[in-house]
């Protein structure tokens, strides 16, 4: 009776969202990064390059995805871009970085000092589009050189269409691409520079999807 | 969609089996979907101790918002309260050998350093999962029922319940939400300044003409007023340019002597307020909602159109509303009335903008305090009845028998600007019934088969191209 009573409540709820600007539901995915080689708790004084990424688990919810009306970029937050099936960029957001630790206190004089610290894995959970079809998920961090962004992948997954979640890992020398940023058009994407594979269309440098990652499946994720 | 469904329905399901943490809204001030939500989970607070907690996570939301800019806008956050129950009170000490058993596994001297507090993070994730949906969860803090000084920051800010509590939290919001630099110069982490900080708040530029915080060189977009050296000497008043940041103590450079992101305790200071202000408006509208919904509408001429803007409220200021009629200014409230009998036939154009006016922010070139709608109204044409409508019955002959014909003809009104075609209709008892929608050149009809002792009445309409209806002409044929 229970899930009786709720379930029509909730299709209500997607039904009135349709009617408005918003997406009538969310596609929550909750992902976990992890280092290989190092424990689960560690902690590292240095940002780690390689990871793994896994789909810890997933649900739609009638609630919109929060908006992000301004893709400020910063070494502290990571993008994730969703692609659809034709490697089509179809979703963008900008979320603090799940493996950032700050560890600042004051002194006896009260003077701030702080260490950044990072973990070795960190779960976090993204609010797609449930509409958008999301096939791959890239995580990237942005890399700031003093005029502009970089970003750097530093993982995909890909999102299984029969409920099955998988995972792939990544060797860090086919992680060497850089995308970077106009630093006064916060988010506007302007030019590319190429470590690891090449662009070959106008069009492609506007998708954090357009290049294909060699990368392998390991295994089913544990959960 | 039916996919879509099944999956909300599963995790009703699930839901139902792993009970969810107790939600409570303690600021409740509008819908998620422009709103900032912020989280709330304590940790170290047993079930007898869900008083306290409720009443620690109070003082501390009412710290958080009693200072700026969280105090002007405080209306643009909502704040959930999650009661987390925890086997034991309090929190791991490591170093002095104390272990709890608590919901988030918070625990001081994390890293081996005493005053950094870690929590578990795949259990906060398993808590705000089970407990809102992730659209409500723009800022997440964990409050642990320890009075011992400690806490860290990051994508999930954790704090004591010491009294720095708020102060830690602010500073780490100044990051995580802000995304505003340490102005303290101290190392660690090691000094860099040998390339420009991204952050709005550390520079390394000397020019005050290319100072990020001073566009334009000075008010009224930029802040240092001209009369204020640059580089600016310690202890100076106001905003400037004061050497020392980012761990650094010289090449980077401060707006302000001193603030809450170079020592706790103190305001942000202008230039962090306005960088926390365009952060709140990277996630909130200045305006909630428009009326009508519709973008396009249809309007006769004698009628009048609402239109309306459901504006955000800060606590001192109002936001300010500009409305526009085919770019002429036509209105500064809230909402605006357009009379179509004013307007021409056709389309024209309204356009709203609702924009935060606040002195505290100077310089918005993405115009993240403004929102901006603009709706098409279509003004249906005045119209009038065609003109000399009439009619008559002839009797047609051929070889095999007579036909009668009643022949309508008119002339079309001059006042009438413009007309789309013409709708002719036989009256009916209780209505009319239509028999022919005609070219706006058609000046004729002949509706054959009458009878000839019936009488008919016909009634003829202009109509727009848009398909309304002017007043019918009619004539009776016998």
């Amino acid at each position: 009776m229970f899930t009786i009573r709720l379930f029509p409540a909730v299709i209500l709820a997607a039904a009135v969202s349709l009617s408005g600007q918003v997406p009538a539901e969310t596609l929550e995915v909750t992902l976990r990064l992890t280092t290989p080689g190092f424990s689960s708790t560690a902690l590292t004084t240095v940002r780690p390059s390689s990871h793994r990424l896994a789909v810890r688990s997933r649900r739609f919810t009638a609630e919109p995805p929060p908006v992000e009306r301004s893709a400020e970029l910063s070494e502290e937050r990571i993008v994730v871009a969703g692609c659809d099936g034709e490697g089509r960029e179809v979703v963008r957001m900008t979320l603090p970085d799940p493996r950032l630790l700050r560890a600042e206190a004051p002194d006896e004089a009260g003077r701030l000092s702080t260490r950044l610290l990072y973990r070795a894995e960190a779960e976090f959970t993204v609010a797609l589009p449930a509409d958008a079809e999301t096939a791959v998920l890239r995580i990237f961090h942005p890399v700031w050189d003093g005029r502009s962004f970089g970003l750097v992948l530093l993982a995909e997954v890909r999102l299984e269409d029969d409920g099955r979640m998988a995972f792939f890992s990544m060797k860090k020398e086919r992680v060497a691409g850089e995308i970077a940023f106009h630093p006064e058009r916060s988010g506007t994407l302007v030019r590319v520079t190429e470590r690891g594979w090449k662009a070959t269309s106008r069009d492609r440098t506007r998708s954090l999807c357009f290049q294909t990652i060699d990368c392998h499946t390991v295994g089913e994720a544990g959960r | 969609m039916r996919r879509s469904l099944l999956a909300v329905w599963l995790v009703l399901l699930a839901g139902s089996a792993v009970r969810a943490e107790n939600v409570t809204p303690i600021r409740s001030n509008g819908p998620s979907s422009n709103r900032i939500d912020v989280v709330v989970l304590g940790d170290g607070y047993t079930a007898s101790e869900m008083a306290i907690y409720a009443a620690d996570a109070e003082t501390f939301i009412a710290g958080l918002f009693g200072q700026e800019p969280f105090l002007e806008y405080e209306s643009y956050f909502n704040v959930f309260r999650v009661d987390v129950v925890s086997s034991d009170s309090g929190a791991d000490h490591p170093s002095r050998g104390v272990y709890k058993d608590t919901a988030l596994d918070a625990a001081y001297d994390c890293s081996g350093i005493t005053r950094l507090i870690c929590v578990n993070t795949t259990k906060v994730n398993e808590v705000l999962n089970r407990s809102l949906p992730a659209s409500q969860r723009e800022l997440v803090i964990v409050l642990v029922n320890d009075p011992e000084y400690g806490g860290s920051g990051g994508a999930v800010a954790v704090t004591s319940t010491h009294s720095s509590g708020v102060e830690i939290v602010l500073h780490e919001v100044g990051h995580s939400f802000g995304l505003l630099a340490d102005e303290y110069d101290s190392s660690p982490p090691a000094c860099n300044n040998t390339v420009e900080p991204a952050q709005a708040n550390v520079t390394r530029e000397t020019n005050r003409n290319l100072i990020k915080w001073n566009a334009g060189g000075g008010p009224p977009a930029g802040w240092i007023e001209l009369s204020q050296p640059v580089p600016t000497p310690v202890l100076t008043p106001g905003v400037g340019l004061f050497q020392g940041a980012k761990y650094c103590t010289t090449g980077l450079y401060r707006p302000t002597t001193d603030s809450k992101m170079r020592s706790l305790g103190r305001p942000f200071g202008p230039v962090n307020v306005e960088q926390l202000i365009k952060r709140i408006y990277n996630a909130v509208y200045p305006v909630d909602a428009w009326t009508p919904e519709e973008t396009t509408l249809q309007a006769a001429a004698g009628d009048v159109v609402s239109f309306s803007a459901t504006v955000m409220r800060p606590r001192t200021h109002a936001i300010g509303m500009a409305w526009y009629v085919d770019g002429v200014l036509a209105g500064q409230d809230g909402r605006l009335e357009v009379d179509a009998a004013g307007l021409s036939g056709g389309a024209h154009q309204v356009e709203a903008r609702g924009r935060d006016l606040t002195p505290a922010v100077r310089s918005d070139p993405q115009r993240l305090l403004e929102r901006p709608m603009t709706w098409t109204l279509i003004v249906l044409s005045s119209l009038f009845e065609p003109l000399d409508f009439s009619g008559r019955k002839v009797l047609n002959r051929n070889l095999l028998r007579g036909e009668y014909i009643d022949i309508l003809s008119w002339k079309e009104n001059p006042r009438n600007e413009n007309v789309g075609g013409y709708r002719l209709y036989l009256s009916e008892a209780g209505g009319k019934r239509l028999l022919a929608r005609l070219d706006v050149g058609a000046f004729e009809y002949r509706r054959r088969g009458v009878g000839r002792d019936s009488a008919a009445t016909y009634l003829l309409h202009a109509v727009t191209p848009e398909g309304m209806e002017g007043p019918p002409a009619a004539v009776t044929v016998r």
